[in-house]
């Protein structure tokens, strides 16, 4: 295949599952300009591992495969790598628009119980809100079936301790 | 809240708020590892440039050629650049995003750990070296700039090169620490918590 025509294949693959980045970004980077960088970051990354892709996978598996490990290695200066507040527990620099107060509340409520988990079990938990099954789940993480469905459930245990007592 | 409520709140948020525009395929980002990787693809430049140098002397003065101090630095500057050649390949391998999460943080703990231990005693064994290259040249007289080094005594002069060579260990802890650091305290966090 020409570079070019590669290029625009790659382009069409991505802006079909554009979602996948974004999502990971928003679990990972603390505002939106951290989410653009690191999209920026995880593109570039993607694209450069594209031609190694040979396809024996989903595309789906392979790309939370490269966003995941983006992610993890995407140290950046002087900022902080966790989810951060303001005093009245919002998310700052926030362009995400809610719909009203409520939703607005229940989304620092998610970003507060997101934050306490910890990188690994955040990429758990996307892969699961993502119905993949636990097999797919296995070759994405590399934790065998049996670590990630443990984990899965002190995961659930926590995230309900965290929703519930805020 | 339950977990899947948690999750398609997350989904009508992404969905709502996902950038539009189409994927900007670029040469190259802004992120720590991209600016590392070109700051080192810089210091690659300068042995060459060095290397032009001391050709150009070489050529030019016969009693340069058969002084062993300059093929010391040589060698010195030859070794250092294999070193930045070798960080290079860390720097890139660091940023690798093949393969499961699992394998990937197990392979980059390990590279940063191996390449820490070689930088570390490498440098120490060719500073080493360079001591000993030192004494043999003051005791064969091959080069007379060492004359007035060789007439401090024995045991001044190697309480100087283990004090360089203890300094020189520490330096490169910290510059490595400086640079890898960061990334070797990430990778483990990140072991961690696939285990627990």
């Amino acid at each position: 295949m020409e570079k070019e025509d590669l290029k625009q294949f790659f382009t069409v693959l991505i802006n079909r599952h554009r979602r996948i980045i974004y999502k990971i970004c928003y679990l990972y980077a603390d505002n939106e300009a951290d989410r653009q960088d690191l999209y920026q970051e995880i593109l570039f990354r993607v694209w450069q591992a594209y031609p190694k892709f040979r396809g024996d996978a989903k595309f789906s598996t392979w790309l939370y495969q490269v966003a995941l490990n983006t992610s993890f290695a995407n140290l950046r200066e002087h900022k902080k790598s966790v989810i951060t507040h303001t005093a009245d527990g919002l998310l700052p620099d926030t362009n995400y628009e809610a719909t009203d107060d409520t939703e607005t509340e229940q989304l620092a409520l998610l970003h507060q119980a997101i934050s306490q988990l910890n990188e690994i079990e955040r990429a758990v938990v996307v892969l699961y809100l993502e119905n993949k099954t636990y097999d797919e789940m296995e070759s994405i993480m590399g934790i065998p079936n049996g670590a990630l469905r443990v984990k899965m459930t002190r995961i659930k245990e926590k995230l309900k301790k965290l929703t519930k007592t805020d | 809240m339950e977990l899947e409520e948690l999750g398609e709140l997350l989904n009508n948020n992404t969905e709502r708020n996902i950038p539009n525009d189409n994927a900007a395929i670029r040469k190259s980002t802004a992120g720590p590892l991209s600016a590392f990787a070109k700051k080192l693809r810089f210091t690659l430049i300068a042995f060459p440039l060095a290397a032009v140098l001391f050709t150009a002397q070489f050529l030019d003065d016969a009693a340069a050629r058969h002084s062993p101090t300059k093929w010391i630095l040589v060698t010195v500057l030859f070794v250092e650049f294999l070193l930045a050649i070798f960080n290079y390949i860390i720097v890139k391998n660091i940023g690798n995003t093949e393969g499961n999460i699992k394998q990937n943080i197990l392979n980059k703990f390990a590279l940063i750990k191996n390449a820490y231990t070689v930088h570390l005693y490498l440098h120490l064994f060719l500073y080493a070296m360079m001591a000993v290259a030192l004494e043999l040249t003051m005791r064969y007289r091959l080069d007379i700039n060492f004359e007035g080094w060789s007439t401090v005594a024995p045991i001044l002069r190697i309480a100087v090169y283990m004090g360089f060579l203890i300094v020189q260990y520490f330096l490169r802890r910290i510059s490595y620490k400086r640079y890898y650091g960061r990334y070797l305290e990430k990778i483990q966090q990140l072991a961690l918590q696939l285990e627990y």
